[in-house]
């Protein structure tokens, strides 16, 4: 009834719903071909990509943040 | 990226808010539409494993009673509809099937009727228009041409499903060779495949964009097969 593709779309706004990026962005990728001409489809795919790296890119300062303070306590 | 300047985080966090805004905006839109989505979606979980003596009848039970509504809700396609009654048909002939009989299978037997009753048909109508018949001079085999055809496209479609596992996977493979290679017959029967699976449910419309990439990727023989080739 729904192919690969469409069910995958589907399980990636639910998973976007439940603010989950890791699964929508999985998701996103299993349908991309299958959706390749759709422009709402490409818009959320790559601002779901474009999420995650932001939330990583904040981690990674965050970690060295810590990293730094924990350098300037224990010496 | 530069990590010296202490606005980098700021910066990067007020874009993290403005894109988890944007994301959740869009998910909003698209709320009644991904209602529909998931309903369709876990109807097509429980149509696929679906076994009368398991659970799956337990999930069709609350299914057919959590979207009872959707029987004359206005905001399901005719798509939407159709691929209901697909799923339902294939549930109801599961359970006939397998000749299993128990008073909650009876009653479920009996919502698909009433389900399949109610849905109704599409009201989508298809106009066919052509130009008024003109008396050919000669009377030519109109019907060969088309039996060999149809011959070629069978033993075409033969050949592509032999290594390949779903009907899409044989679709992509006959447009690209329709597309690439100018192939008439996988062109043909691209076509027949996309409007077999749109009768059955399917979304085609990726598929229709690429049929008319392929066809306008044909050489052609006359300016009546141009004008035919042309998107509408």
């Amino acid at each position: 009834m729904l192919n690969p593709a469409e069910k995958a779309y589907c399980l990636a706004l639910l998973a976007l719903r439940k603010r989950d990026l890791r699964a929508a962005a999985e998701q996103f990728d299993r349908a991309g071909d299958f959706f390749s001409g759709d422009k709402e489809f490409q818009l959320l795919k790559e601002t779901t990509t474009l999420a995650l790296a932001v939330k990583a890119e904040i981690g990674r300062y965050e970690n060295e943040e810590d990293f730094v303070t924990e350098e300037i306590l224990n010496g | 990226m530069n990590h010296s300047l202490p606005t980098d985080i700021t910066t990067l966090k007020a874009l993290d808010v403005i894109i988890d805004s944007f994301l959740d905006r869009a998910v909003a839109a698209k709320s009644a539409r991904l209602k529909i989505l998931e309903g369709l979606n876990q109807l097509d979980d429980i149509s696929r494993g679906f076994d009368p003596t398991g659970k799956p009848a337990d999930k069709l039970g609350d299914w057919l009673s959590d979207y009872s509504a959707w029987k004359t809700d206005p905001a399901l396609k005719a798509g939407d509809r159709n691929r209901i009654r697909t799923a339902l048909g294939n549930i109801h002939s599961q359970i006939g099937h397998r000749g299993v009989s128990s008073p909650e299978l009876t009653k479920m037997s009996a919502e698909i009727e009433r389900w399949q009753a109610s849905a109704g048909k599409t009201t989508r109508k298809i106009v066919l228009r052509r130009q008024s018949e003109v008396a050919e001079e000669v009377t030519a085999d109109t019907i060969t041409p088309i039996k060999a055809t149809l011959s070629d496209m069978i033993r075409l479609l033969e050949e592509k499903g032999q290594s390949k596992g779903h009907i899409l996977t044989v679709l992509d493979d006959l447009l690209k060779s329709a597309e690439l290679q100018h192939n008439r017959q996988a062109l043909l029967l691209s076509a027949f495949v996309i409007y077999y699976l749109r009768q059955n449910g399917y979304l085609v419309e990726p598929y229709v964009k690429r049929l008319r990439q392929a066809e306008n990727a044909q050489p052609h023989t006359s300016t009546e097969n141009r004008s035919d080739a042309e998107p509408r």
